[in-house]
């Protein structure tokens, strides 16, 4: 088996088979989403994992929260945002600096 | 035996690295800090990698995936904080603590897809990251780390190899599972513009009559020519193949690859 065959079978294979028919899960929520059931959230707040947190009318929890509070302290830091739209590369994008 | 993708077992396993056996001095002070910026380099992408997986994990918590695809993006951001250090710290060994920040801030701005509905979105994100960086990003350590001969990198590389070869696999899963659901239409014609992004600046970086130097390659390094063989390698066996395995129609991307003559 060449390099190539490896790489496509660990990979792409490798991740196609971590998932099989298990994912049929029709117990609750609406089947028409079929990610799972949907769950929203009404208010401010940070999701509360401890105490069971009484679902409102609707059944549903809150997701969105304030986050000014959890700003990272910049000193020894520098940006590292890009300026174009697109992911991150952890290979080769720097050729422009490589070997000279 | 076929692991489970939940144990905790899995999920927490990590690749020690022997530090102490680092030895920076193999190399002359000039080629020392051509591999040094390098890794400082990807330092920065794998912190950027920190906030794009976060985006990513956020937007398939709203839209919904398999457990197992969920557990793997939100670890992958845990993962980058790690590769980011790996890479600071050979960094550092390479060019001094002077040249390299001890931390860094700031988030990628990642593509928009301002026309898609949000679930296409979700599915543009992942198909990009995981399928395409991440993928690449595996098959580049992998001859990265074939061509490492100093111990303490060597082991760096594999224990960064061993992370990114799961955070592709969260994106091959998650794409067959959209296929299987029938809501992956849409990628088709999203393909060639991510390839663009993705494969385009190291397929089309100028050429060039200078060769690699292979002895950069000790301590953690590819060169141009190698570089590009890698991503050919790695679009034409890997991944066109792995978005045909799962049923999406390539035509518009090899299409577009052959325009690129990005394939043989």
């Amino acid at each position: 088996m060449g390099e190539r065959d490896r790489l496509f079978r660990v990979i792409v294979l490798g991740g196609i088979g971590m998932i099989g028919a298990s994912v049929e899960v029709t117990a609750c929520g609406s089947s028409s989403v079929s990610g799972g059931t949907p769950v929203t959230q009404n208010d401010a707040s940070f999701p509360t994992e401890g105490p069971a947190q009484a679902p409102d009318a609707g059944g549903s929890l809150d997701a969105q929260g304030d986050t000014s509070s959890l700003e990272a302290p910049d000193t020894g830091s520098v940006d590292a945002a890009d300026d174009v739209r697109t992911f991150p590369s952890e290979t080769a994008l720097r050729l422009d600096a490589s070997q000279d | 035996m076929r692991r489970d993708p939940l144990d905790p077992r899995t999920l927490g396993k990590r690749r020690a690295i022997p530090w102490d056996a680092l030895d920076v001095e193999r190399l002359p002070p000039k080629k020392r800090a051509i591999v040094g910026d390098s890794w400082r380099a990807r330092y920065v992408q794998e912190h950027l990698a920190v906030g794009a997986f976060a985006i990513v994990a956020r937007e398939l918590a709203e839209e919904g995936c398999d457990p197992v695809v969920l557990a793997l993006v939100t670890r992958a951001a845990s993962d980058e904080v790690r590769h980011a250090d790996i890479c600071r710290r050979l960094a550092t060994a390479m060019l001094g603590e002077r040249e390299v920040p001890a931390r860094v801030r700031g988030a990628p701005r990642i593509p928009e897809h301002a026309d898609a509905s949000p679930s296409d979105r979700a599915l543009f994100h992942v198909a990009e990251m995981s399928c395409l960086s991440e993928t690449l990003t595996g098959v580049f350590f992998t001859e990265m780390a074939a061509r490492t001969t100093d111990e303490a990198v060597h082991a760096a590389v594999e224990s960064l190899l061993e992370d990114e070869i799961d955070h592709g696999r969260l994106g091959w899963a998650y794409v067959a599972e959209r296929a299987r659901a029938g809501t992956h239409g849409a990628l088709s014609a999203a393909l060639p513009a991510m390839l663009d992004r993705t494969v385009g600046p190291v397929l089309r970086a100028p050429a060039t009559t200078k060769r690699d130097d292979v002895e950069l390659e000790s301590l953690g390094y590819l060169g141009r020519e190698a570089s590009v063989a890698v991503y050919r390698r790695a679009l034409g066996g890997v991944i066109i193949p792995g978005f045909e395995e799962v049923g999406v129609d390539m035509s518009p991307a090899i299409a577009h690859a052959r325009a690129c003559h990005w394939l043989a």
